[in-house]
């Protein structure tokens, strides 16, 4: 393996990455090889400076209420999905109850109907209008 | 679900399902275990520590409502970093805000500095800034966050060769900056 080869394997030998065998064809080069020895311990130094970076993180508070947060709009998205399914599904056997029934007479059951595929249709325009616009809104993130 | 054993005992494939069943507690857990190292990923690429904090319920909220799709015996950390790395870009994106808003509080006076471990603190955020976006997050991933290259693939959706020789460069690229840096000082 020549010099170049060897280079681009030197993180990986740093980091651990490598199998036995690469490992041992790498430190074989290295006994002979000051350049790639020096290229290494260039790689050690860049690794120790990049570990000694301190970073602030959020206070115990700011944790505690990003997990309230978290957990709640979590649980509710799941609620919305319960809700509009299991309305859909009451109305739709409301209805078939009443479409059913040998007590209305046609014509009510043609108007009642009429009504409920209007508010349906509605609801279903505005839902994929809003999906559609949430997707491109482009100040969705900006804050109220 | 009665559990016989309290949440921080158990493993994160056990939390991912009890969460999976609605236990919001194992979630919760779930959050504290991978909370720092998200808000470090998002602070690495947004320099705004609110902006940080936002992307990082943003992603778990995210991961939460994705669950289901999420296989429990995979590790979660990466594809939860894959999510705050993805919703950072989205981000930046969104508000044209070049990375350098925030750096960790002003270098002090250059002679004063020289064996202070703070100053060399400061000396590799700055240096890191000069990096460019690929070689900084990569850097970043494995030497502060101390991911293995195979989560480091997972999180970039890289092939591992790539980590390995992007990491190369990025750190022949970082010890010239220092050098130079401390040239200069």
């Amino acid at each position: 393996m020549n010099c170049e080869e060897i280079e681009v394997s030197l993180s990986g030998y740093l980091d651990k990455e490598l199998t036995q065998q690469e490992s041992q064809r790498i430190e074989l080069h290295l006994q002979s090889c000051p350049r790639c020895r020096k290229v290494l311990e260039e790689l050690r130094e860049a690794q120790r400076a990049a570990q000694t970076l301190k970073m602030a993180q959020p206070s115990h508070e700011e944790w505690r209420h990003m997990e309230s947060h978290i957990l709640e709009k979590s649980t509710r998205s799941a609620g919305w999905v319960i809700l509009i399914v299991w309305s859909i599904m009451t109305a739709a056997y409301a209805l078939f109850q009443y479409a059913m029934s040998p007590n209305e007479p046609m014509i009510q059951k043609i108007l009642v109907f009429g009504l409920f595929l209007g508010i349906a249709l509605l609801f279903l325009s505005v839902l994929t209008e809003r999906i559609r616009e949430s997707r491109t809104d482009r100040y969705k993130g900006v804050q109220k | 679900m009665q559990t016989s054993k309290s949440f921080h005992q158990m493993t994160e494939a056990e939390l991912l399902e009890l969460a999976l069943k609605g236990q919001t507690g194992a979630y919760g857990e779930i959050f504290v275990r991978h909370r720092a190292k998200a808000f470090a990923l998002a602070f690495q690429y947004l320099r705004n520590h609110e902006d940080a904090k936002d992307v990082v319920q943003d992603a778990f909220i995210k991961a939460y409502k994705n669950l289901s799709k999420f296989d429990c015996h995979r590790s979660f950390g990466p594809w939860l970093l894959t999510i705050v790395r993805n919703l950072s870009i989205d981000a930046i994106r969104r508000t044209k805000r070049s990375a350098v808003q925030e750096l960790p509080p002003s270098l002090p006076d250059t002679r004063a500095r020289k064996a202070d471990s703070t100053v060399l603190r400061h000396e590799v955020w700055a240096a890191l800034e000069k990096l460019s976006p690929d070689h900084r997050e990569i850097v970043f991933l494995t030497d502060y966050q101390g991911h293995r290259y195979l989560e480091i693939a997972e999180i970039l959706g890289i092939p591992i060769g790539t980590v390995m020789s992007r990491l190369h460069h990025a750190r022949r690229n970082l010890v010239g900056v220092l050098k130079e840096t401390a040239e200069k000082a």
